[in-house]
């Protein structure tokens, strides 16, 4: 049993008239009823013993009922994201060895990927209550799977990235300890549940004894309104929404302030962190996280002040808890990260994985003791504090979503079948765009093919055909020159 | 200035507050009374606030956040400003 189990056992035993998820068109729910609802799952759970759950679902009250009866039932869980192409989610319940699939809401299509082993969460749920809280139905060690995110993978294929629930509870009182202990008060939750950022707002919200505010499509469009209508206390998003936010409050005044604002998931522009203090109380800290999901949601953060006007973004901050880091130099020896070192961020201690599964053969770590994470981003360290330069690969942050390029240029290369292509990110903040440079004899008039193989967020946004790709001197793809061909963007 | 409520005066003032939100000259697509989010590309979530307080604006609307839920295709749009304006 882990130190999070038995916070959130507390919660349950002693908030069960608080409401633990807020549900705008439905009645709230307490912890009791919320309780009740993670037993009839665990229930379930127990009679099909599965080897994973698969959890399908957005943000909604099913999907956390059905998070935290994985949790309470020591079962590994799949988040998947509805929006997937049917395709990519076959894949991933197959890399995920997901036995059992848990749904929100009714899915007709749901037989062509999970025939025979799915489940409407909310039909479980509803059952007669077997208890009122959850109950911890197995022994449980630290180091056991709690989750099993799958991201890009530069190869086409999902990566599957286990975390442990150790990794899981030294994030959540991490997190905790450094950004302030909060008891109640109302969070909001806008991160889709495939999103292990989604994970920080589940776990730290009910461990606080607080209630979960789930964003509908329409908040996500209208930030602004979303904090002051919910009556939002404490805020964690990726830094776009700020700068959605920001444009929908205009010059109104704000009614309803935060008490606290985290950003994690890219990098936080200096103007978006400081034109959000509007939404936060004069005393209210904001954060930026830094970490990626090998490393448990986030592993460092920073606590923002006063903007430096020599920094156009906020420094990743510092670990914390018992997360250590390294840097790996340009010559390639691993040093410690004092001032002045540059180089890739190694990540140590017990947030990292130890692993990709099913594929465990990508060579990502190095060292023995600490045994390091190599993250692929470029820092240096100034002032004490870690700044983030850019990436060593091909790999990016797009409106929250870690992109492979080379995963894209795969499924690219499958549906079309020609022999080469390189997807290329233009322009800068709020307009990044991908975009496509393709290999054939002919022009490709309809790319809809590619929507069974890649999630919206995914697809590029233009393509150009080349008899032959730009490459350089090297034989490797010239990036730079696709990037600087005549693009109507 | 106000500007009457037609269907090429409503596709206009989507478009021009696409092309500064997306700061492009041109968009992907023309607007027209077709279009939705997502077509043209420009209207995503992130512009999706721009084209709300722009149509505000425009057509001179008090309009209400919960209004919002019809701002996601110029159809219904028309049609929900159409209603209020004629109130």
């Amino acid at each position: 049993m882990t130190q999070l189990h038995s916070e959130l056992s507390d919660v349950f035993c002693h908030n069960a008239n608080v409401v633990a998820v807020a549900r705008p068109r439905n009645q709230d729910v307490t912890y009791q009823a919320l309780g009740g609802m993670i037993a009839n799952v665990q229930s379930l759970i127990a009679t099909r013993a599965p080897k994973a759950v698969g959890i399908l679902g957005t943000r909604s009250l099913e999907a956390y009922v059905a998070v935290m009866a994985c949790f309470f039932s020591g079962v590994r869980f799949v988040p998947l994201n509805p929006e997937l192409p049917n395709e990519r989610l076959d894949k991933i319940i197959r890399y995920g060895q997901v036995d059992l699939l848990l749904h929100d809401g009714k899915r007709n299509d749901i037989d062509s990927f999970a025939s025979g082993f799915s489940s409407d969460i909310a039909e479980v749920a509803a059952g007669e209550d077997t208890s009122d809280k959850p109950v911890l139905s197995k022994k449980l060690q630290a180091s056991d799977i709690a989750y099993q995110m799958f991201t890009s993978g530069s190869t086409g294929e999902p990566k599957g990235v286990p975390i442990t629930y150790g990794s899981l509870s030294h994030y959540v009182s991490g997190i905790r300890a450094t950004t302030g202990h909060d008891t109640g008060g109302r969070f909001s939750q806008l991160f889709d549940l495939s999103f292990d950022l989604s994970m920080h707002d589940i776990f730290v919200a009910l461990a606080s004894g607080g209630t979960l505010v789930p964003a509908s499509n329409i908040d996500l469009m209208m930030p602004h309104s979303y904090i002051q209508k919910k009556c939002i206390d404490y805020w964690f998003s990726v830094p776009l929404v700020a700068s959605v936010a920001l444009r929908g409050l205009g010059d109104n005044p704000v009614k309803h302030k935060l008490k606290k604002a985290m950003f994690c998931g890219e990098q936080l522009p200096t103007e978006y962190a400081t034109g959000f203090r509007a939404f936060v109380e004069p005393d209210g800290p904001i954060y930026n996280l830094y970490g990626p999901t090998e490393a448990t949601i986030a592993f460092t953060a920073k606590h923002f002040k006063d903007a430096d006007p020599d920094l156009a973004v906020v420094p990743l901050g510092e670990p914390f808890g018992e997360n250590v880091i390294g840097i790996r130099t340009h010559e390639g020896e691993v040093v410690e990260a004092d001032e002045g070192a540059e180089g890739e961020l190694l990540l140590g201690g017990p947030q990292v994985f130890s692993g990709y599964y099913p594929d465990n053969s990508v060579e990502c770590f190095v060292g023995e003791d600490p045994r390091y994470y190599c993250s692929g981003d470029l820092v240096r360290v100034k002032n004490g504090e870690l700044h983030h330069i850019g990436r060593i690969d091909s790999q990016i942050k797009l409106r929250g979503y870690r992109i492979e390029l080379g995963d894209i240029e795969a499924a690219f290369r499958k549906a079309f079948g020609c022999a080469a292509a390189a997807a290329v990110v233009l322009g800068t903040g709020e307009s990044r765009e991908i975009v496509l440079a393709y290999e054939h004899t002919k022009n490709i008039d309809d790319f809809s093919l590619l929507d069974a193989h890649l999630p919206a967020y995914m697809r590029p946004a233009q393509f150009m055909r080349f008899e032959k790709i730009p490459t350089n001197i090297n034989g490797k793809v010239d990036r730079k020159t696709i990037g600087k061909m005549q693009w109507a963007l | 200035m106000t500007v009457e409520l037609e269907e090429t005066s409503l596709c206009t003032v989507i478009e021009d507050a696409l092309k500064t939100a997306s700061k492009s000259e041109a968009l992907s697509e023309p607007v027209t009374m077709n279009s939705r989010m997502g077509s043209p590309r420009e209207w995503d979530s992130l512009s999706f606030v721009a084209v709300f307080i722009a149509v505000s604006q425009a057509f001179d609307v008090d309009l209400d956040d919960d209004d919002a839920i019809h701002f996601q295709a110029v159809s219904p749009m028309y049609q929900f400003l159409d209603e209020i304006l004629n109130e």
